[in-house]
């Protein structure tokens, strides 16, 4: 028999630890909802059958990037990820005659993708081997800690980055998602940034241990405050729903991107609790907009004036979802980012506490500005004749 | 404006990855028996790498584009094969060389991966070109908006 640090040059291994099923558990939640939704609207019969072949295989594919143990398999489902979700965008691209943002995607992707990969190789090239337990075990002592290792580090970091549409290329989710069909593209992008957000836990804080250095927590935080307020101020100029509520889970993306950065265990706790309920209503919001979409054909703000009084019980859910995204106390997001609030002001990352809390009041305002759209005003002349939802859509709203 | 901060980008990324490269060929693996060589297969790799991301960043036509990310392929290919080059490493009581199997393996995997995101890439570069009558990726973009 031979010993694990042998035989994991040879087998490719999957590990189940908490953090990985944390995640696991967030994705399928998603995925759960989404496939009820879609079997609801009947979007096979808009989108033709491949559509659900390609979203069983990111499903399958996220699953197995967040249980591999290995550099090698990691890359290998995250380019299947990736490269299905360029299909599944392309394909309604084509449809509405947007190929050109399905194209930017590619390349965005493709660019992440050879980041990653360059840093992985020169992993290899220090240690012989992609095992991540092997490596993490070499690492865990500063003294193989070369500069070799710290530009491999900046590769994946960056390559992350990019690949989950985290800090240089946040704003272009605008264009590379939201032109396309709805509640697909949104989902896809909220699954890229969970993905990305658990491949930097991973890699900072289990595989190279760079967490207790304080520059380094600096970098992370400064990240995450730029993509926060970056994330609000673009959906202050918004007139479009999903792109509005696309800009808005960016930014909720940057308060556990934050949290990472402060490095205490109560702090990433927070932040992981915040992906949960941040995965929970997002997808609620995500929801409602694609029910007035489907509805009324469009989710122009300008448009859809006054909705709410056809459509009361999708705005009352629109509301408790508003509530949940600020952080208002008997919802779950209160709880995380109290948490998150809590360790950063034991570790005196002040920064994060002010620029937090300024956000969620920024999150607030835009959101009821929406909700006051929604209920007060003169009903659009092309709004009329819309009907009341089906009951049976409600056993969306009742988780 | 923005084409020069890309230019400064890329060449500050030169600048550290030929400084890498010397710090590769001198041999800093943890590993006894990993090969040592030359800095010049990694500065040829990287040479590559970065031409290839020069033409998928500064240049606007998608043709020019695709032919950016098959170079940049072909750099990474050539960066895993300098790596995996003559090593004596050997997996003890199995009889295989682990080495020389993991690098075919990417080797393989990476030249399917980079074919079929060049035509998955060629293929929409042509679609646009049939809507759009442009080549150039900055113009398709504006006739949407």
């Amino acid at each position: 028999m031979m010993d694990y640090s042998t035989l994991s040059r040879i087998i490719i291994p999957y590990a189940v630890d908490s953090l990985s099923i944390l995640f696991a558990l967030v994705i399928s939640f998603i995925f759960f909802l989404y496939f009820i939704y879609s079997v609801i609207y009947k979007l096979h019969e808009k989108l033709g059958g491949k559509f659900y072949a390609l979203l069983m295989i990111i499903y399958v594919s996220s699953i197995g990037f967040v249980f591999s143990m290995n550099f090698f398999s990691m890359f290998i489902f995250l380019e299947v990820m990736s490269f299905s979700s360029v299909l599944l965008i392309a394909r309604q691209a084509l449809k509405k005659g947007y190929l050109e943002s399905a194209f930017k995607h590619l390349v965005l992707s493709f660019l992440g993708s050879s980041f990653i990969l360059i840093g992985i190789i020169i992993i290899y090239y220090q240690f012989c081997t992609l095992d991540m337990v092997y490596i993490s075990d070499n690492l865990s002592t500063r003294e193989n800690f070369t500069a070799i290792t710290v530009f491999s580090l900046a590769l994946l970091v960056s390559g992350y980055l990019v690949k989950a549409n985290l800090l240089p290329c946040n704003t272009l989710i605008k264009d590379s998602y939201s032109n396309v069909l709805s509640s697909t593209a949104i989902i896809l992008s909220i699954l890229m940034n969970i993905t990305g957000i658990y491949a930097l836990v991973r890699i900072l804080y289990t595989i190279f241990h760079v967490m207790d250095i304080v520059p380094v927590n600096y970098l992370i935080i400064f990240l995450g405050i730029i993509t926060m307020v970056t994330g609000i101020f673009m959906a202050f100029t918004q007139y479009d729903l999903k792109k509005l509520l696309a800009f808005i889970s960016v930014s909720q993306i940057g308060y556990t991107l934050a949290a990472i950065g402060v490095g205490s265990y109560s702090c990433v706790q927070g932040g992981m609790y915040h992906i949960i309920s941040g995965a929970i209503f997002m997808a609620l919001l995500f929801l409602c907009a694609s029910l007035i979409y489907f509805k009324t054909g469009t989710t122009n703000l300008k448009i859809l004036r006054g909705i709410g009084t056809r459509m009361p019980y999708t705005a009352s859910l629109f509301i408790i979802g508003t509530l949940a995204a600020c952080g208002i106390p008997p919802f779950g997001s209160f709880v995380s980012k109290y948490l998150i609030y809590k360790s950063a002001f034991d570790r005196g990352y002040y920064i994060i506490i002010v620029i937090g809390i300024f956000c969620s009041i920024m999150t607030l305002l835009l959101l009821l500005r929406v909700i006051e759209l929604f209920f007060i005003g003169e009903l659009h002349e092309s709004l009329k004749d819309v009907q009341k939802l089906p009951k049976s859509v409600f056993c969306l709203g009742e988780y | 404006m923005k084409s020069f901060f890309s230019a400064l980008t890329l060449v500050i990324l030169g600048v550290i990855a030929f400084y890498m490269s010397g710090l590769m060929g001198s041999g800093t693996s943890i590993i006894e028996g990993a090969p040592k060589y030359l800095a010049i297969n990694y500065i040829g790799a990287f040479s590559v790498i970065l031409m290839g991301f020069y033409m998928l960043i500064i240049k606007k036509n998608m043709i020019k584009m695709v032919l950016g990310i098959s170079m940049v392929n072909m750099g990474i290919i050539l960066l895993i094969i300098s790596i995996g080059y003559g090593s004596t490493f050997q997996v003890t009581g199995v009889g295989i060389s682990s080495q020389y199997s993991i690098i075919k393996l990417l080797t393989i995997i990476f030249i399917i991966m980079g074919v079929c995101v060049t035509a998955l890439a060629l293929a929409m570069g042509i679609k646009i070109y049939e809507e759009h009558g442009v080549k150039s990726a900055d113009k398709a973009r504006r006739i949407k908006e």
